[in-house]
C-alpha cells in the first residue's frame, strides 16, 4: 500500500488525522530507512521536488518517470 | 394515477438523460482526492465485506454514512471495478433526478410544458451536470432533496398527508447519504414556511399554525424516516460506540462547521460566486424571472426560503464545498422553467419579443460554449476540435430558431441537442485534465511488491486538494495488482 510522507503542513490537526487516513511517515522517519528501502518508489509533486533535491534520499535516487504533476525516483 | 403518456415523458428524460451523461465516461479517470476516497472506501468494504462500517486503507471511517459506498459496492458485485462502473451511479441518480424533477413540476404547476422544461434545464445546468459526472453524495442528496421539497410543498399546500410520508421518507434516505444535515435544512426551511404561512392566514393564526403542523409533524412519516435512517446509525453506535460519535458527529459534521478544512475559501461571498456560475447557461434567465416574481404565492415563499436559506447556512459553515449547495439550485430551476416557456411564447407569439429570447437565450448560450473554447487554448493538453464543432452547432441552431416563426417540438430539439453536443465536447475535451488530478498518471510506475512513498500531498491544481490526495493510486495499484 503506498505511503505518505509528511514534510511541513499549517493544516488544523484534527484535519490531518481525521481526513488523512492513508498510511503516513514523517520526513525523518523516511530519511532514517532510506537504506533498508530497496527499489522503492518516491513521487514527487512539482512543488516539493526543489526540497526533494537537496534531500539525502535524492542522492540515493534515480529519476525514473516525470508527469504533469510530478517526478518519480526510484532508490538503488 | 399517472397515466402512460407521463411515464413516457419520464422515461424518454431519464434515457436522455443517462446515454448523454454516460457519453465517454469510461475514459475519465477517477481523480483525487474525493472521488478516489469513495471508491477506495466501496473496495475496501467489499474487501471486508464491510456492509455497516465505511472503511478505507483497511480502516473503519466515520466521513460518511453509507448510501453511496453501498450503491457503489452493489454496482462493484455487479458489473466489476472500472472507472466507467464506478460513475454509473451518478449517471442513473442524474436520469433519476431529471425524470422525477418533470413529475414533481407537472404535480406542482400542472403543466407540461414547464414541467418538461425544469427536467430539461436541470440536465444542461453546469453544476448539475458536473456534480453527476462525479462520483460523490451530493448527486443522491440532491434527489431526495428534491423529492423532500416537492412533496412537503404537495402536502402543505393541499394538505396531502400521504405526500408528507413521502417526504418524510426521502429525508430518511437524505440522512443515510449525508448525514443530519439531510434532515436539518429541510426541516428548518419547513418549518419557517409554516410559520409564514400562518401569519398570512385571515383566521387565528395560531389556529393556522396547528393546522400547518399537523400536516407538517406526521407521525407515519416521522415513523418511516425513522424506519429508514435510524437501523444504520444504532447499528454504528452498537459497534463502535463514542468513537462513531465523536469521529461521525464530532468531526465530520459539528467540526466540519466550526473549523474550516481550506481555510482560504472560508469566505462569506463564496457561494454568492458559485451560485451564478453553478446555474450557468440559465443565469440570465433566472434574473429575469426574480425580477416580476409573485411573492405572495406558497409557492415562491417555499422556493425563496428554501433557496437563501441553504446559501445562508452553508456561507456560514467555515468548511467550504462548491457542491454543497446543490439542492438550493432546486426552485432556480422552476422558476427558470417557467421563464423560459414564458419568452419561448412570447418569442413565437410576438415578433416584437426576439430581442428577449435572443438576450436571454440565445446569447449567454453561445458565451457559454465560448468561455469553454477559449479555455481550450491555455493549455496545450486540451484539443479545441470538439469544442469547435459544437460552437458551429450551437451557431447553426441559434440561427434557425431565430429564423423559425412558430414553436414546435423540433424547436426544443434545436434548443436542447447542442447543449448536448456541448457537454459531451467538455466531456471529450477534459480528461488530460483529470489524469493530472489522478492516481493513474503514476499507474506505469507502480509495481507489485515495491513500497511507494509520496511526497508529502500533490496539491495538484492548489484547490480543495488535501493530505490524502493519493487515494486513486492505491486503486490503480490495486486494480494493477489485480489483474
Amino acid at each position: 500500500m503506498p505511503t505518505q510522507v509528511f514534510v511541513d503542513t499549517k493544516d488544523d490537526p484534527r484535519w490531518t488525522k481525521g481526513k488523512n487516513l492513508m498510511p503516513t511517515i514523517t520526513k525523518q522517519e523516511l530519511l532514517n530507512n532510506s537504506k533498508n528501502l530497496n527499489k522503492a518508489i518516491v513521487i514527487v509533486p512539482n512543488k516539493y521536488d526543489r526540497d526533494f533535491i537537496t534531500t539525502e534520499i535524492y542522492q540515493q535516487s534515480k529519476k525514473i518517470g516525470q508527469t504533469k504533476s510530478g517526478k518519480i525516483y526510484q532508490l538503488h | 394515477m399517472i397515466n402512460v403518456n407521463h411515464l413516457i415523458r419520464m422515461f424518454c428524460l431519464f434515457l436522455f438523460t443517462v446515454v448523454g451523461y454516460g457519453f465517454y465516461n469510461a475514459y475519465l479517470p477517477i481523480t483525487d482526492p474525493v472521488e478516489s476516497n469513495y471508491v477506495l472506501s466501496a473496495v475496501t468494504m467489499l474487501k471486508h465485506n464491510s456492509w455497516i462500517s465505511p472503511m478505507i486503507y483497511d480502516n473503519v471511517w466515520y466521513d460518511k454514512p453509507p448510501l453511496t459506498y453501498w450503491v457503489l459496492m452493489i454496482t462493484y458485485k455487479l458489473f466489476g471495478i472500472s472507472d466507467f462502473t464506478s460513475r454509473i451511479p451518478n449517471t442513473l441518480i442524474a436520469g433519476i433526478s431529471v425524470s422525477f424533477i418533470y413529475h414533481i413540476v407537472y404535480r406542482i404547476k400542472q403543466s407540461i410544458p414547464i414541467a418538461i422544461t425544469s427536467a430539461i434545464l436541470l440536465m444542461s445546468t453546469l453544476q448539475f451536470w458536473y456534480i453527476s459526472h462525479a462520483i460523490i453524495t451530493d448527486g443522491f442528496l440532491f434527489f431526495f432533496s428534491l423529492a423532500t421539497f416537492g412533496y412537503a410543498y404537495l402536502a402543505l399546500e393541499y394538505h396531502d398527508r400521504s405526500a408528507m410520508v413521502k417526504a418524510y421518507a426521502a429525508t430518511g434516505f437524505a440522512i443515510i447519504t449525508k448525514g443530519p444535515i439531510g434532515l436539518l435544512l429541510p426541516g428548518l426551511i419547513l418549518l419557517l414556511f409554516t410559520f409564514v404561512k400562518a401569519l398570512q392566514s385571515k383566521d387565528s393564526k395560531c389556529k393556522a399554525l396547528l393546522q400547518e403542523w399537523r400536516i407538517l409533524f406526521n407521525p407515519l412519516g416521522i415513523l418511516v424516516c425513522l424506519l429508514i435512517a435510524s437501523p444504520w446509525y444504532i447499528a454504528m453506535y452498537n459497534m463502535h460506540g463514542i468513537d462513531f460519535i465523536l469521529g461521525f458527529l464530532g468531526l465530520h459534521n459539528v467540526d466540519r462547521a466550526l473549523v474550516s478544512e481550506h481555510p482560504k475559501f472560508d469566505v462569506w461571498y463564496y457561494y454568492l460566486i458559485i451560485v451564478p456560475i453553478a446555474l450557468l447557461p440559465w443565469t440570465p434567465l433566472l434574473i429575469s424571472k426574480l425580477r416580476k416574481l409573485d411573492w405572495h404565492h406558497n409557492f415562491n415563499q417555499l422556493s425563496a426560503l428554501w433557496f437563501f436559506i441553504i446559501i445562508l447556512f452553508y456561507s456560514l459553515v467555515a468548511t467550504k464545498y462548491l457542491t454543497y449547495t446543490l439542492p438550493a439550485i432546486i426552485p432556480c430551476i422552476i422558476w427558470t422553467g417557467e421563464q423560459l416557456v414564458s419568452v419561448l411564447h412570447n418569442r413565437f407569439s410576438d415578433c416584437k419579443n426576439s430581442f428577449a429570447f435572443i438576450k436571454l437565450v440565445l446569447t449567454p448560450y453561445i458565451i457559454f460554449n465560448l468561455i469553454f473554447l477559449i479555455a481550450t487554448f491555455f493549455d496545450s493538453s486540451l484539443s479545441p476540435t470538439p469544442l469547435i464543432i459544437s460552437s458551429i452547432l450551437c451557431l447553426g441552431s441559434c440561427i434557425i430558431i431565430t429564423r423559425r416563426k412558430t414553436i414546435t417540438k423540433s424547436t426544443i430539439m434545436y434548443l436542447i441537442l447542442p447543449i448536448l453536443c456541448i457537454y459531451s465536447a467538455i466531456t471529450i475535451t477534459v480528461p488530460p485534465i483529470l489524469t493530472s488530478q489522478s492516481g493513474i498518471q503514476f499507474k506505469p510506475y507502480l509495481q507489485k511488491d515495491i513500497p511507494t512513498y509520496i511526497r508529502h500531498l500533490l496539491y495538484l491544481i492548489n484547490l480543495l486538494y488535501r493530505h490524502n490526495a493519493n487515494s486513486s493510486i492505491c486503486r490503480y495499484k490495486r486494480r494493477s495488482t489485480l489483474d
